[in-house]
């Protein structure tokens, strides 16, 4: 060997074997469809909180939090209104309506988690590994590779919005919105579209569409840490169901 | 080895023709240069050649690409890579990875390729290119010149025996050019057929051992690297200079202007990119901001306007100290990637109406368009138009002629002197010694830390 080292990250969701991230994702992904009780929503909400943390994406978290909680509150006062017109669309428990926005919230926490500490190399190897049909396999990489590309895209109309016009904020959002929405929205738009059909260019120039003897030339071993991470899973699917079922 | 024969192709839903009836051919061991001015086509025979026309863009495609003698319509494009190699103009547009070690390795273990040929691989090749000291770190953090750097490793990697450089040396330093040229020297003696798609003709004098010269979509001239030296035909062509003097032009004395005292910078915990670094750009001038590539220059330009906020150091312009808010309001930056930077709904609109501006630029036709859609090159010119019409006391531009033919790289040089005549302060970031040569006053070259 050369000498040479290869490291993914400092942090423990770096040092996770990427399957075990993988298995977690997809394992909550499937339970939350079934879960419906706040407390256990903001129990699994606050876990995927401290799972995503030692990434330091603080400014990604809030704004996604921030856009949700726009959402939420615009559904609060447009059930509201419909609720002065006809008593059938009454407004619904607050509370109850927190419910999606919970769900989307903690799924953006496990697909932070799972694309910034992962790298798309190791996951396209564990997902070359699960036999997943070409349909399914092709557009979960792409996918996966465009969350960081799409961040940095953001990361730079953010800077050159401020170069023009100072710093966006959410006064700006809400008192200038057909602005917000051509300063920001557009060249995003752009640059996602733009971003996608390089990427499938560059994944088309790599081989990876059609060869099925991938390996991993850094593979990653099985760890304590896969152990403690699968236990603490289990544990925290167990107490959600508890709260499940509790509410039945 | 490349052999194109009889190429025709329009893109989808266009009536005209990006090439017309191209033929050429490079032998194994021979390094061909395609250049003309913007527009020609010249990128679109570099999409035939690898493949991506007709396989990703479709359009109506005449003529057979043969690569090793294999027609690149009849084998999937993941095929054709491992024999034929390309390197981007915007190098960003070829990384499938984030960080630069998978970037490597990725093609290889997609094959199936044994871990201990990889890593052997990747060693060599991250020592040979002097990237050994980032193949850890994201794509997102490299400079311009060393996503390049990158992007060329990871086609060698593939262990190809044809290649395709489109605009290789957009991005890279003398410095670095050189060691390039030297590398291309090598491949062509180990017996690799080289395409060269490029403006800059300088590095190539003793590289390159034919020329083609496109417009049109057409090949219009063809001979050795010398039929470059008559001024005539770089003038009717578009093209640029075929040699670059190589004086530096220094410093002169500062009266008024951008002044930068005791700058110290880090990037969170890594170490400091600046050290107690003092700089002054005089207004009036166009100064040119030079250095290796990964230097410090695109973060100093961020610098200087405020997007990032120094750890300790003083920035005053006319001897009036200045916060980072009001280095903001007081300046221009036109960054690498025109996609970011341009809003409007026409382009009239983008530069606030000024149609003058447009004229200038060669825009004037465009106007009623959306920016982005324009070409690459018509959206730097309106990038630039767009920063000057704001008129800030401070322009800053980061690799303005990257991509740019000679008569275009005129063009934004005598805007940015009557800018400065204007007594405003002009920064230019570039590795272009031809357009630090004709359009810049001074030059202050940048040094990494110590």
């Amino acid at each position: 060997m050369t000498g040479m080292q290869f490291h993914a990250g400092d942090n423990y969701l770096s040092k996770l074997n990427t399957l075990t991230k993988l298995t977690i994702t997809l394992f909550f992904s499937v339970l939350i469809v079934f879960v419906k009780n706040e407390t256990a929503l903001f129990i699994l909400f606050g876990a995927s909180v401290f799972y995503v943390a030692p990434l330091k994406r603080w400014k990604a978290m809030v704004i996604g939090y921030g856009i949700i909680l726009f959402m939420y509150l615009s559904s609060i006062l447009f059930s509201a209104l419909l609720g002065l017109i006809a008593d059938r669309f009454g407004a619904k428990e607050n509370f109850q309506m927190l419910v999606p926005f919970l769900r989307v919230s903690f799924m953006i926490n496990l697909s932070l988690a799972l694309t910034l500490s992962s790298g798309v190399r190791r996951l396209t190897n564990v997902l070359k590994t699960l036999k997943l049909p070409r349909f399914i396999f092709l557009p979960t990489i792409v996918v996966f590779r465009f969350v960081p590309s799409f961040m940095n895209d953001i990361k730079q109309i953010h800077q050159n919005i401020k170069l023009r016009m100072g710093n966006p904020n959410l006064g700006m959002m809400i008192t200038r919105p057909r602005l917000f929405i051509r300063l920001m929205i557009v060249p995003a738009v752009v640059r996602a579209l733009r971003s996608a059909e390089e990427l499938s260019v560059a994944a088309e120039l790599k081989g990876i569409d059609g060869v099925d003897n991938m390996i991993n030339s850094t593979p990653e071993l099985w760890s304590w840490r896969d152990t403690v991470a699968f236990s603490l899973s289990l544990v925290l699917a167990a107490t959600v169901l508890y709260f499940s079922m509790e509410a039945v | 080895m490349i052999d194109l024969k009889n190429i025709s192709y329009a893109y989808p839903f266009q009536n005209e023709k990006a090439l017309n009836d191209v033929s050429l051919q490079v032998h194994k061991g021979e390094v061909v240069l395609l250049t003309g001015e913007s527009g020609c086509g010249k990128s679109t025979i570099a999409k035939v050649t690898n493949g991506l026309i007709p396989h990703y863009f479709k359009g109506d495609l005449q003529g057979k690409a043969l690569i090793n003698q294999i027609n690149s319509s009849d084998v999937e494009i993941g095929e054709i890579s491992q024999s034929l190699g390309t390197l981007f103009q915007d190098p960003e547009q070829q990384f499938f990875c984030n960080d630069v070690y998978s970037e490597l390795a990725f093609a290889d273990e997609v094959r199936g390729v044994d871990p201990k040929l990889i890593y052997e691989k990747v060693a060599r090749l991250s020592k040979l290119f002097e990237i050994e000291n980032v193949l850890d770190s994201s794509i997102y953090e490299l400079s311009e010149g060393e996503k390049q750097k990158v992007a060329l490793a990871s086609i060698i990697v593939l262990e190809p025996n044809c290649l395709v450089l489109d605009e290789p040396t957009a991005n890279l330093s003398p410095e670095a050019t050189e060691n390039l040229g030297k590398e291309i020297l090598r491949l062509k003696k180990d017996g690799f057929s080289i395409l060269i798609v490029d403006h800059r003709l300088y590095w190539l004098s003793e590289i390159a051992d034919r020329v083609l010269v496109m417009k049109n979509g057409e090949v219009v001239m063809e001979g050795a690297f010398s039929i470059l030296e008559s001024r005539n035909l770089r003038t009717k062509y578009g093209l640029r200079e075929y040699c670059v003097p190589s004086h530096h032009k220094s410093n002169a004395t500062f009266s008024s202007g951008l002044e930068v005292r005791n700058l110290s910078f880090g990037y969170g915990k890594k170490p400091r990119i600046f050290t107690n670094y003092s700089v002054s750009m005089q207004a009036g001038k166009v100064t040119a901001i030079r250095g290796a590539n990964g230097v410090g220059k695109t973060t100093f330009s961020r610098l200087l306007t405020g997007l990032l906020k120094a750890n300790t150091g003083v920035f005053l312009l006319d001897r009036q100290e200045l916060s980072p808010n009001m280095l903001l309001s007081k300046t221009s930056l036109v960054l690498q990637n025109m996609d970011h930077q341009l809003y409007s709904r026409t382009v009239i609109e983008e530069v606030e109406g000024n149609m003058e501006l447009l004229k200038r630029l060669r825009l004037n036709n465009f106007s009623q368009r959306h920016p982005q859609s324009l070409s690459g090159g018509q959206k730097q010119r309106l990038a630039i138009a767009s920063a000057i019409c704001r008129n800030p006391e401070v322009i800053i531009l980061d690799e303005p002629t990257s991509g740019l033919d000679g008569e275009n790289m005129r063009i934004i040089g005598d805007l940015l002197r009557v800018e400065a005549e204007k007594n405003k302060v002009i920064i230019v970031i570039t590795h272009d010694l031809e357009f630090i040569d004709k359009c810049c006053d001074e030059q202050i070259l940048m040094k990494a830390e110590k």
